[in-house]
């Protein structure tokens, strides 16, 4: 055994560093834009933007999974869900940032009896999301210190009215959530200097290469690996229950995502595009052309004017069913509908 | 739990939401009779609608699991027709 060196996982009393992890609030966290596929079909790309990936510690290798959601009100119970209609994952590979790909017709609704049980809890509490700061100083005996602590930032765009539950604030609207699963520890494990780890629900900064050994207390303990130095090599293990780790997310803050080494990465977007792209394909796979869809829109308009000519007539409200009659003869002169009305 | 009654009830207050909301719409376009679509109240009437239809298509005390699906149903009306006007 040769230096030992400690990597305080407590608060620090240094200085504090600037946070390397941030998201710009003046940004869209993502790009979006559609692209043609061969088959004509328009896919939604995603493309991280806002976060400085290349400053998110460890990134290298790390697992990244993704999810698009849809966060919405359920109308009979008026409660708020967030479901997930889509994800990807993958590496992060330094220099090649994922482009994430959406598929509207793969984008699946959940079924309506089902989708209690699908539900999702992943919120944006009070309209902010947690960031995880990573912050390094210097403890009174001379060794570094690095802290983690999760902060909150308000998302970049609110394009919808919020709908309120209790103290928190939930908008409609679709959602990316992204997150970042570093690579966890374990005894053993190959260290290198000034790569980042998640280790017992921190992260932290090797103060030099080595193997990890044990936990004491709450200390870190790096043991230097003689003259060998090992710089990558460090084992990574994926962590497959992403659903286990929203769930853990919900109602903990930043806490669950620290307790899981996660990062977590969640943002309004692609309000528009991705509605767009979605109906598009869902006309396309209902109607044979476009102008089947305008002969149906026009059909409900005409059929509701029509129930409700109805409805007044029946309570004796009859200027009021003459104007409902005689703002649907507008549809009425297409002559798809019915012949004889006048 | 609900009874008959109340799905009879909630069919008929959805109606007339739908008719009120036409009247409106109606009396802004009367000539050409014309909305988009994706206006806030041809939206909602159309919803309506569709929850109606929905419910006069399920057989009630068949069946507890169309019961409960015409419970959903139900509550969907009584939301939006609640925002709208006193329900009770």
């Amino acid at each position: 055994m040769d230096d030992i060196k400690s990597v305080s996982i407590k608060d620090t009393n240094g200085s504090l560093s600037e946070d390397i992890i941030k998201i710009y609030l003046e940004k869209s966290s993502l790009n979006a834009w559609l692209t043609d596929g061969e088959d004509g079909r328009r896919t939604l790309k995603l493309s991280p933007s806002n976060v400085r990936f290349d400053s998110v510690p460890n990134i290298n290798g790390s697992t990244y999974k993704t999810f698009l959601a849809y966060n919405g009100s359920l109308g009979y119970s008026n409660k708020i869900f967030s479901t997930v209609v889509a994800d990807a994952s993958g590496i992060f590979v330094p220099g090649d940032l994922p482009v994430l790909e959406y598929d509207p017709s793969t984008v699946v609704k959940p079924d309506l009896e089902e989708l209690e049980d699908v539900v999702i809890d992943i919120k944006m509490y009070n309209g902010t999301v947690d960031v995880l700061n990573y912050s390094e100083g210097i403890l009174s005996n001379g060794e570094k210190s690095y802290f983690v602590k999760s902060r909150r930032a308000y998302p970049t765009q609110v394009t919808s009215l919020p709908n309120v539950a209790g103290s928190k604030v939930y908008m409609d609207g679709w959602y990316s959530y992204t997150t970042i699963i570093f690579r966890p520890l374990i005894v053993g494990a190959v260290l290198s200097e000034g790569n980042f780890y998640g280790y017992e629900g921190f992260i932290f900064k090797a103060s030099d290469n080595g193997i990890l050994s044990k936990s004491i207390e709450g200390d870190l303990y790096i043991m230097r690996e003689g003259d060998t130095v090992v710089k990558d090599g460090v084992m990574q293990v994926e962590n497959a229950d992403y659903e286990g780790l929203l769930f853990t997310l919900n109602e903990t803050t930043g806490l669950g995502a620290m307790g899981n080494n996660v990062y977590l990465h969640s943002q309004v977007l692609v309000m528009d595009e991705i509605r767009d792209a979605i109906t598009k394909e869902a006309v396309e796979q209902a109607f044979a052309d476009d102008q089947d869809y305008i002969d149906f829109q026009n059909w409900q308009k005409l059929t509701l004017k029509r129930a409700s000519a109805y409805i007044m007539f029946q309570n004796e409200l009859f200027e009021n069913a003459q104007i409902l009659l005689e703002s649907a003869r507008a549809f009425c002169t297409k002559g798809r509908y019915n012949f004889n009305c006048k | 739990m609900i009874v008959i009654q109340d799905i009879w009830t909630a069919v008929d207050r959805a109606y007339e939401e739908i008719a009120m909301l036409q009247l409106e719409i109606a009396k802004r376009s009367r000539v050409s009779g014309d909305v988009t679509i994706f206006n806030k109240k041809q939206m909602v009437s159309t919803e309506l609608y569709a929850y109606v239809d929905a419910i006069n298509s399920i057989s009630f005390n068949h069946d507890s699991t169309k019961n409960k699906t015409i419970e959903r149903l139900y509550y969907k009306i009584k939301l939006i027709t609640k925002d709208l006007r006193q329900w009770d």
